[in-house]
């Protein structure tokens, strides 16, 4: 799988062809105007050569614009197929990477590089590959002009022309050693910025925005200082680089001088070849930016084969018949981080078909169970078994395929109400949707959304509030109707109309016999659950059924007498 | 021509003390750019020399030596010009910053809030760092790109007149191609826009929901749309590929195109001895190559547009109307009043309309109604979140809008549904950057409930919270704002009630804490549930920005269809379990 997305195509390298034929017959400027200094020294410059050179040229001119336009239209085709082939490359890759590293911040990431880094590689791509194989066609050249001419200017210019890689690697240098102050700064103040914007209420509450805010003020002066430090420390260096390939010009000139009145090169080398430094110089310039800008598609394309080189799911073509789906925790320890503990030894059983309620304070760990069910996560020791079958060895999908989660961040997609439902089961009639989205309380709220069903939610749903979502969520279990599901009850957020509705949507999920794990955050909603577990740090401290938990006096009947007095 | 004018105007006031540095960088780049001329100087001399033979070993030296100053110097005042620039560049970004920062913190939060959050961290960020493409590079770019070939023109004029004026020829053609270019491409353009938008939407979806379509089995649907999104790119850039190429090629070559009029121009000047052998060699070989240096400002020209449409999101955030003055004392009685206040967001849609109120010094008052019926914006115009459009609001007699506005939000103490934690020591995000002792902020704690929780993180109050160190509770979090209200003892209250999953231990502290907070403040809370406002002085039932009934909670229960209704709901869903067969239908 690794790396064979991002490869250039034929139409890229016939358009780099064409970049070169351009730049070979661009040289033929020099072979011209070297001709005509021939034929001045040698007196025998005249009209008819004067149009035989023109003619000559214009055809050149010619050929040279056909094969550019050429050249630069391939180029692009070339780097809009090789974008889009990274970016289909990156799709399908997505596809294989386990759910639990799409994590906030590699989110992010994924979508810069698809974006950003796509775009980056395609236009160096595009644009400076050509101009670095024009230029370095000329230089070659011209080098290769200058031997003939004089071997020792040869040299000169050969050296000037090497020195090019000291400076672009000690260039390159430089800016990795103090790039990383300038980016870590950045991101510092991109963090602080985004932190004060965030925070802004609250801020001028306590009347700490604008100048107030001297930590806000200190992050944007420290960026705006380490940014211009960098450059102090980085200009001089490609200042001197400069000058010390400039300097090619002079050396070459007095070289050129002193052998000419030295009787060793005749006059028309001597013409011809103090001009020639200038040019190279010029274009070993344009080079070295070129060659810059081609180290920024290096930081492009690493970051696209990062993507690539990510670890995938592990396939398996084990079949999933579970003789029922009651779900057992055997010793189950797993931490997000790897550091720290979210559980360990946990053993629990929640019975098919039954209901389970999980309670407990906030970070108890009561989500890592739902996760580690639907095998977004993995457990690092102990098993999670479905109708007594591990799903450690079983491929994703056919796990997902028996479970329907309803959570508070229910994902949509922009597009139709009624596609938006149909997903979960993509052969569902309108009138099978229009069923479950009654069951659900959503029917309403959809008829009076403007085009009922028909209507767009817009961007991940933006137009929908917290209850509709989350009721969508429920006709889609509705829909699907797999027999395990994953509820998280989070009801308490919702204002009194939502949360009744809500409530409402759920019993009805419940009443269809599945095997159900809930999470609860109010307790007497949950007292005729068929087992209610109490989370801990991790740990499940008490288990069973409300009468029971009540009886023992423990933490289920003092959450359970908090919640009486709220 | 005058939108461009205007923009450099704006951004040359930006950069206000610091124009020095960017004079003295215009001034080294013209200077590095008249020192490109040298060298082409020094080559015609020696070439003449040459010719005429008449070259000795000083000359050869003397033209080294100044070519090799030349080169010196040019590198050092460009290298000196870019730093100057880069000083002024940064400088200039860190005051346009710190100018937005200053701007926004007297503008009504209300404006802030119709814009996207996300747009005003963008125009922070990211639109203020495209300027230092305009200080740092543009202008001592242009004037050195612009300086080298004038200079090399002005030496060829001063040589040959006729010429000197035939070696721009090229340019009219080159600009002539450069326009066909933007003109045919310009409708595609914007088209690209909104494709581009569109496959960087829909690149988000993939991601971000690839959770949900993995969940449901759809990754190959949802590949199809993704796969949709990047060929339309694709095909579109091809189709202005298509008519760029053409143009651009020609543009290049254009500009290349010197020689072929030279040559025969130049030719017979020289065949009918009207030029010296040598200026024709300096012809052929200057004029023909450099009008190339001015292909960079192309370039240039492509980055600038991205500039000048920064300056307008810059510039559309400075020019919000902000705060100024007013008394300085805040009244001692703090009764609200709302006299027909009236208020829309945007003319079409009216949000409150003509609310008159009267909330009573010491008095605990709670706003209910359905969602998007106006709550959070009634509260808003107390604290000057917004202002009304029509009527007054006063505290204690004096209009808000008179009293100074920092004195104003002295004296009101809110607290938000939303918890918002400073990526600080948790000390310091109690203090929110006012001198308040330990003991102060540990009494102040213990009253919120949140003191044994503190105390219990590894390093107490210097534990360092928010941020990715998401240590607290969303419970834990509602009571790190109720301790910053706490010290903050304003005399009004404004409580915008969280509605967070919490468990029940943690929102008996929340409860108990607030009841502490409410002692002796004019307490106005938007409610989201009902439980907490029972025992309100007032309940404000407030719909499609009307109030609809004032009244205690067992007058509205009787007189408010709304309020009946929701109550009746409210202790349905209280008492609602799940698994009771039939009990639970209404």
């Amino acid at each position: 799988m690794k790396d064979n997305t991002i490869k250039k195509n034929k139409t890229f390298y016939k358009s780099m062809g064409l970049f070169l034929l351009e730049g070979l017959l661009s040289g033929i400027n020099f072979t011209m105007i070297f001709l005509i200094i021939r034929n001045i020294i040698d007196e025998n410059f005249s009209m008819e050569k004067i149009v035989y050179y023109f003619v000559g040229l214009a055809v050149v001119y010619i050929i040279r614009n056909l094969s550019y336009r050429k050249a630069y239209t391939l180029g692009q085709f070339a780097g809009a197929d090789i974008s889009s082939d990274i970016r289909l490359g990156l799709g399908n890759k997505f596809k294989e990477i386990p759910l639990s590293n799409f994590t906030k911040t590699k989110v992010g990431r994924y979508i810069n590089t698809v974006t950003n880094d796509v775009d980056n590689y395609e236009k160096i791509l595009t644009h400076n590959y050509g101009d670095i194989l024009k230029n370095f066609v000329l230089v070659l050249m011209l080098l290769f002009f200058l031997f003939n001419f004089d071997k020792t200017i040869g040299l000169v210019s050969l050296i000037s022309t090497l020195l090019l890689i000291p400076s672009l690697y000690l260039s390159f240098k430089e800016v990795k050693k103090h790039g990383i102050n300038k980016n870590l700064a950045q991101s510092d103040n991109t963090d602080n910025v985004v932190e004060y914007i965030t925070g802004i209420k609250t801020l001028r509450v306590y009347g700490q925005d604008g100048i107030n805010n001297q930590a806000i003020i200190k992050s944007m002066k420290n960026y705006s200082d380490v940014s211009y430090r960098y450059e102090v420390n980085i200009l001089p260096l490609s200042g001197v680089c400069n000058i010390v390939i400039g300097l090619g010009i002079p050396v070459s000139i007095y070289l050129v001088g002193l052998k000419y009145i030295g009787g060793l090169i005749d006059i028309k080398t001597a013409i011809m070849i103090c001009t020639l430094p200038i040019f190279l110089n010029k274009l070993l310039g344009t080079l070295y930016i070129a060659l810059t800008g081609y180290k920024n598609l290096k930081i492009s394309k690493a970051n696209i084969e990062s993507v690539f080189e990510e670890g995938e799911e592990v396939k398996s073509d084990l079949d999933f018949k579970p003789k029922d789906y009651g779900v057992e925790f055997e010793n189950v320890t797993f931490s997000y981080d790897g550091v720290e503990d979210v559980c360990r030894n946990l053993s629990f059983k929640g019975a098919t078909g039954e209901l389970t309620a999980i309670v407990g304070t906030s970070g108890a760990g009561k989500s890592t169970i739902l996760n580690l069910i639907s095998k977004l996560y993995i457990p690092s020791a102990g098993a999670v078994k479905i109708g007594g079958i591990d799903i450690k060895n079983i491929s994703n999908e056919k796990v997902f395929d028996k479970i329907s989660m309803v959570d508070q961040n229910t994902f949509l997609f922009n597009d139709t109400i009624k596609n938006n439902i149909r997903i979960a089961k993509p052969s569902a009639s309108d009138s099978e949707i229009i069923a479950v989205c009654k069951e659900a309380n959503c029917h309403d709220f959809i008829m009076e959304e403007k085009d009922g069903y028909d209507s767009i939610v817009g961007e991940n749903g933006g137009k929908l509030s917290g209850g509709q979502r989350q009721r969508i969520s429920i006709a889609r279990a509705l829909l699907k109707d797999n027999p395990i599901v994953l509820l998280d009850e989070a009801t308490a957020s919702l204002d009194i109309e939502n949360e009744l509705l809500v409530k409402e949507a759920i019993a009805r999920l419940i009443d269809k016999k599945k095997t159900i794990f809930m999470i609860a955050h109010t307790l007497p909603i949950v007292k005729n659950a068929d087992r209610i577990i109490v989370m801990d740090k991790g740990q499940v401290i008490e288990s069973g059924k409300h009468e029971e938990l009540i009886a023992k006096k423990g933490k289920y009947y003092a959450m359970y007498l908090a919640d009486k007095d709220n | 021509m005058e939108y461009i004018r205007e923009r450099l105007k704006i951004i040359l006031k930006w950069s206000g003390k610091n124009k020095k540095y960017m004079y003295i960088s215009i001034f080294l780049g013209f200077i590095a750019g008249l020192l490109i001329m040298v060298p082409y100087m020094g080559i015609y001399n020696l070439i003449n020399r040459i010719y005429v033979d008449d070259l000795s070993e000083r000359t050869v030296l003397n033209v080294a030596l100044i070519i090799t100053v030349s080169v010196v110097f040019r590198y050092v005042f460009f290298t000196l010009s870019t730093i100057y620039s880069h000083k002024g560049a940064y400088n200039t970004l860190f005051s346009i910053r710190e100018k937005l920062v200053v701007h926004m913190s007297k503008v009504p939060l209300g404006e802030l809030d119709s814009k996207n959050r996300g747009e005003i961290k963008k125009i922070l960020n990211e639109d203020i760092e495209k300027l230092e493409l305009f200080f740092a590079h543009h202008l001592g770019e242009v004037v050195m790109y612009l300086t080298g070939p004038i200079a090399v023109f002005i030496y060829l004029f001063s040589v040959n007149k006729l010429l000197a004026l035939l070696t721009l020829i090229p340019l009219p053609i080159a600009f002539y191609f450069q326009t066909r270019m933007f003109k045919g491409t310009g409708e595609y353009i914007l088209e690209l826009n909104d494709v581009g938008a569109n496959l960087n939407s829909t690149i988000i979806e993939y991601i971000t929901g690839m959770r949900i379509i993995k969940s449901y089995n759809m990754t190959s649907s949802s590949f199809t749309k993704y796969k949709e999104a990047c060929t339309d790119k694709s095909v579109l850039w091809k189709k202005i590929a298509g008519i760029m190429g053409p143009n651009f090629a020609s543009f290049i070559v254009a500009l290349e195109m010197g020689l072929l009029i030279l040559i025969p121009v130049g030719g017979i000047l020289f065949l009918k001895d009207v030029i010296s052998p040598s200026i024709f060699i300096l012809f052929l070989f200057i004029g023909s190559l450099y009008l190339m240096e001015i292909r960079p400002l192309l370039e240039i020209g492509g980055h600038f547009s991205q500039v000048l449409s920064s300056v307008d999101k810059i510039e559309e955030i400075l020019a919000l109307q902000v705060f100024e003055g007013g008394e300085k004392t805040f009244p001692q009685a703090t009764d609200i009043k709302f006299e027909n206040v009236s208020f829309s967001y945007n003319k079409d849609e009216k949000i409150l309309e003509n609310i008159s109120i009267e909330i009573k010094n010491g008095e605990k008052t709670a706003i209910v109604g359905p969602s998007g019926g106006g709550k959070s914006t009634l509260i808003g115009l107390i604290a000057r979140f917004y202002d009304v459009n029509s009527g007054r609001v006063t505290i204690g007699g004096k209009d808000v809008k008179s009293l100074d506005y920092t004195t104003l939000l002295n004296n009101i103490a809110i607290v938000f549904q939303k918890n918002f934690m400073l990526k600080e020591t948790v000390f310091k995000n109690i203090t929110m950057g006012k001198d308040y002792s330990l003991e102060q902020v540990r009494s102040a704690c213990k009253k919120a409930e949140i003191d044994d929780v503190i105390m219990a993180l590894p390093n107490g109050y210097d534990s360092m919270i928010g941020g990715h160190e998401d240590r607290l509770s969303g419970g834990e979090k509602q009571r790190i704002s109720i301790a910053r209200a706490f010290l903050k003892d304003s005399p009004i209250l404004i409580l915008d009630e969280a509605t967070s999953n919490t468990d029940p231990e943690n929102q008996k502290k929340i409860n108990k804490a607030l009841k502490n907070l409410f002692v002796g403040k004019t307490v106005i809370i938007v409610a989201h549930r009902l439980s907490t406002i029972v025992d309100c002085d007032k309940i404000i039932v407030l719909e499609d920005g009307k109030i609809s009934k004032v009244g205690k909670h067992d007058e509205l229960v009787e007189t408010s269809k709304y309020y009946s209704t929701v109550w009746n709901k409210y202790k349905i869903s209280r008492d609602f379990v799940y698994k009771e067969g039939d009990k639970n239908e209404r």
